[in-house]
């Protein structure tokens, strides 16, 4: 159970404090609320790129990291398809410098032509390095396309092309800046030795006189409902084939989500999954094979992927594949097997709690999903799945026609 | 309300030192040695058993890593199958990982669990059944990732460095090649369990909620003695360091992956405190000369590092990155440009403080709590300071000064004798 504060400035920014008296280190977390599902489709890879630019300095502080450095702290970000994540620890005696440099990027940026051009190099180079230049590195390139037509989730966090990153111009950075990057569509956490009272003192003093922007009102065209099977397959030069197939599936603020969740435990989490029993250890089709759900905010994918062994045909390995998932929406599932993926989902939670700057980032993105207590409550919503709505979510996930299949096949095979 | 003034750092505040207590460290009847590092703040154990039985020690290639892999798939009582049903169901991890010098099993598991995980764990340890079909199971995998590796850049870079600067027929610089892993064969394994895994080439650490009941789990499992064979003999690693600029040509290749270095100091070395200061300005964080000119002034990467890599009979120091295919030898100038600048001018005061403040909050954010004290406190096992190693390369990290780093860079970091590896395309 993680205990917090929670109070918003008259600005809209919202605070949450959450106490640990028995550690030397402070750790904040800021979320504003925009991810790549934010941009249009002309200019993908945007809202990552914005993510660089924000170490590139601010109004006030030309360096980002060197004070924070100086501090004895340290920092990084992410941005994925619905948020954009900045995170620093440091020492808890010098967390004032960590209120001063995050308002101040949030007051304003640099906006320097300099600092653009040399990110989007480094984001270019970022985009060869994961996605182009390495093997398997553009099956995600290939399969958010595939899956969905007009969700703005079609296209990658990276951007759809390099060319969207190379056209940005520094009008469409202050535009970007202007519209998202404001205090009444962030959210901070602050987690360590501190307390609420400490907190507000500091927020108010360097996050107070920040004004609001316009809000955020988000309008995104929503994916219908997929009526037919989609296959896509490429020939590429690595040495296995992999397969990935995803089903449309609810979004993370869901209930069904818990279930969903369970469901990918029990069928690809580790070695004593089912699919991993039976395609990798019994049948000896697949060298790996797992399944996960991608967790989005809006409605997201279930996917199983694995990688074949030679000569095994990757038609028949998807068939072998749908016989194993949809067992579930035929037979009952047995309770100790249900028992064994909560217990591991609950206890992952527990250990994950054990990292400060983990709690602070949970108890953030829970905030953003509704309510930060939201945390706290996960054990007790996979504890109510049970076999029910298992066989309930099988059924209703589980169609061909709501399928998408990627065969990522190697060339000389 | 005060008005901020947003221009100047608000005051910073010196770090306490820090407070980093031994383990308390007793020794089972059979001589094994136990280390624990217990919180009353927390319900999860931490267990790592640790043998001497790295790459270093295996007469065959591939055979360290792989009885390593095998433990988890399957006991003379109990299938793979049993074994991941059984953890996950009581919530609870296991990790494998073997390094040169070292190999080791860590449980991770909340307390209450204990009592009923530690016989599988000790079965897994004392018995595994090396089962021909799980065998080849996981050594096809183990081909699978090593041919898929084979075709990154950074992997290839990284295999090829460490060949050369040790010497590919050395105990550290010995690598497999995919023919290597048709060679291996169950009673490789088999055979190298029979030398290593026993109790007298064993050493324990515990993290986190050790009370009364995890104590007696493990006495009653881990006390007893096991295995026939003794400790492990010393590794004779005699490096062989390569010199120069070797290029692997990959045709299409979009970027150049980048690893240069030399040999560098052990950790017991005086001048090893002083070479994580040189090696932390230079590649070693974020805001590092390295990072800030070739990544934030000239965008030739998305990142580039430097590091000491020690072992526990040598070391070596190297920088590695991957960088467009056009801006590969403009890079590799300002790696030289960086290193010489180092070797010619006095590091200034106000970096140098900088760096201080950066390495002191990153040891107290790395020991920060029974966990991560215990995986530092096994990565300097064999250190016989113990914990205070860490109170005392911070008590040089805070007071070396400028001239004696340039004393130091001029020492170790002369670019003509490093070994440079380069994998790409080459374009005149």
């Amino acid at each position: 159970m993680l205990t917090f504060d929670r109070f918003t400035l008259p600005n809209g920014l919202r605070f949450i404090v959450h106490h640990d008296p028995t550690t030397p280190v402070l750790a904040m977390n800021i979320l504003y609320d925009v991810g790549a599902r934010d941009e249009s489709e002309d200019q993908t890879g945007f809202a990552h790129l914005f993510e660089h630019l924000m170490f590139g300095g601010s109004v006030n502080i030309p360096k980002y990291d060197e004070p924070l450095q100086r501090a004895g702290g340290e920092n990084n970000a992410f941005t994925n398809s619905d948020i954009t994540n900045y995170y620093l620890t440091l020492p808890v005696q010098n967390v004032e410098t960590a209120f001063w440099l995050e308002s101040d990027r949030m007051l304003n940026l640099a906006f320097s032509e300099k600092s653009l051009e040399v990110q989007r190099q480094v984001v270019v180079e970022e985009f060869r390095q994961n996605y182009l230049n390495q093997p398997y590195g553009d099956i995600w390139l290939l399969l958010k396309p595939l899956a969905y037509k007009t969700h703005p989730y079609q296209w990658n966090t990276i951007g759809k092309e390099v060319s969207h990153i190379e056209q940005a111009s520094l009008q469409d950075v202050r535009n970007f800046y202007a519209r998202f990057y404001n205090p009444n569509n962030a959210i901070v956490t602050v987690a360590g030795n501190i307390t609420t009272p400490e907190v507000k003192l500091l927020a108010g003093k360097w996050f107070g006189p920040i004004p609001a922007g316009p809000a955020n009102v988000r309008k995104l065209p929503q994916e219908a409902v997929q009526l037919e099977k989609r296959s896509l397959v490429v020939d590429r030069d690595v040495p296995y084939t992999k397969i990935y197939k995803a089903w449309h599936m609810c979004a993370r603020p869901e209930e069904a989500y818990y279930t969903l969740d369970l469901i990918s435990d029990l069928l690809g989490s580790g070695h004593s999954s089912r699919l991993y029993a039976e395609l990798v250890r019994r049948q000896k089709l697949f060298s790996e094979i797992t399944a996960y759900v991608s967790g989005d905010n809006d409605p997201g994918l279930f996917v199983v992927s694995g990688k074949l062994n030679p000569n095994v045909d990757p038609f028949m390995a998807e068939e072998a594949i749908n016989r194993v998932v949809m067992e579930l929406s035929t037979k009952k599932l047995h309770d100790t097997e249900l028992r064994k993926v909560k217990n591991k989902v609950i206890s992952t939670l527990a250990y994950e709690n054990i990292s400060l700057l983990n709690r602070a980032m949970n108890l953030t993105f829970s905030e953003n999903l509704g309510d930060a207590n939201l945390f706290n409550q996960l054990p007790g919503f996979y504890r109510k799945v049970n076999a029910d709505k298992v066989f309930e979510q099988a059924n209703e996930v589980f169609r061909e026609t709501n399928s998408n299949t990627l065969i990522y096949r190697a060339k000389n095979q | 309300m005060n008005t901020p003034d947003r221009t100047t750092q608000p005051p910073l505040k010196q770090i306490d030192s820090l407070s980093i207590g031994q383990p308390k460290t007793i020794v089972h009847s059979n001589g094994l040695t136990q280390h624990t590092f217990e919180s009353n703040n927390h319900d999860a154990v931490r267990l790592d058993l640790i043998f001497k039985a790295g790459t270093a020690m295996q007469s065959k290639l591939l055979a360290a890593s792989t009885t390593n892999r095998m433990l988890k798939e399957g006991t003379t009582k109990h299938s793979g199958h049993h074994i991941a049903s059984r953890m996950d169901y009581h919530g609870a991890y296991i990790d494998l990982t073997t390094t040169k010098d070292y190999c080791w099993a860590s449980l991770f598991a909340l307390k209450k669990s204990i009592p009923r995980l530690l016989p599988l764990l000790a079965e897994m340890i004392k018995e595994p059944a090396f089962k021909p079909a799980d065998f080849r199971i996981l050594n096809s995998q183990q081909k699978q990732d090593f041919v898929v590796n084979s075709q990154k850049p950074k992997h290839m870079a990284r295999q090829l460095f460490n060949e050369m600067i040790f010497g590919a027929e050395t105990p550290y610089g010995q690598s497999a090649t995919v023919s290597d892993f048709d060679k291996l064969s169950r009673s490789d394994l088999a055979e190298f369990h029979s030398r290593f895994y026993n109790h007298r080439n064993a050493t324990l650490i515990l993290a986190g909620a050790i009370d009364e009941s995890v104590q007696k789990a493990v006495n009653d499992h881990f006390s007893d003695e096991w295995g026939s064979a003794g400790i492990a003999q010393t590794v004779m690693q005699q490096s062989v360091q390569a010199t120069g600029e070797h290029w692997t040509e990959k045709p299409g290749s979009l970027q150049s992956a980048i690893q240069m270095g030399k040999l560098a100091m052990k950790r017991n070395h005086p001048d090893f405190a002083g070479f994580i200061m040189l090696n932390t300005v230079l590649g070693g964080y974020f805001g590092s000369r390295l990072m800030s000119n070739i990544r934030e002034d000239k965008g030739y990467t998305y990142g580039i590092y430097s590091q000491i890599a020690p072992f526990e009979h040598d070391a070596y120091f190297t920088i590695a990155t991957e960088v467009g295919r056009e801006v590969t030898r403009a890079a590799l100038d300002e790696i030289h440009y960086e290193i010489n600048k180092l070797r010619t001018e006095a590091i200034p005061y106000d970096e140098l403080q900088l760096v201080r403040n950066y390495l002191t909050g990153s040891y107290l954010r790395g020991l920060d709590g029974p966990y991560n004290q215990s995986e530092k406190f096994r990565s300097i096992l064999g250190i016989p300071q113990g914990m205070d190693y860490f109170t005392q390369t911070l008590q040089t990290i805070q007071t070396v000064t400028a001239d004696e780093l340039l004393v130091l860079a001029k020492r170790y970091l002369d670019p003509e004798s490093m070994l440079t590896i380069v994998v790409g395309e080459k374009i005149s």
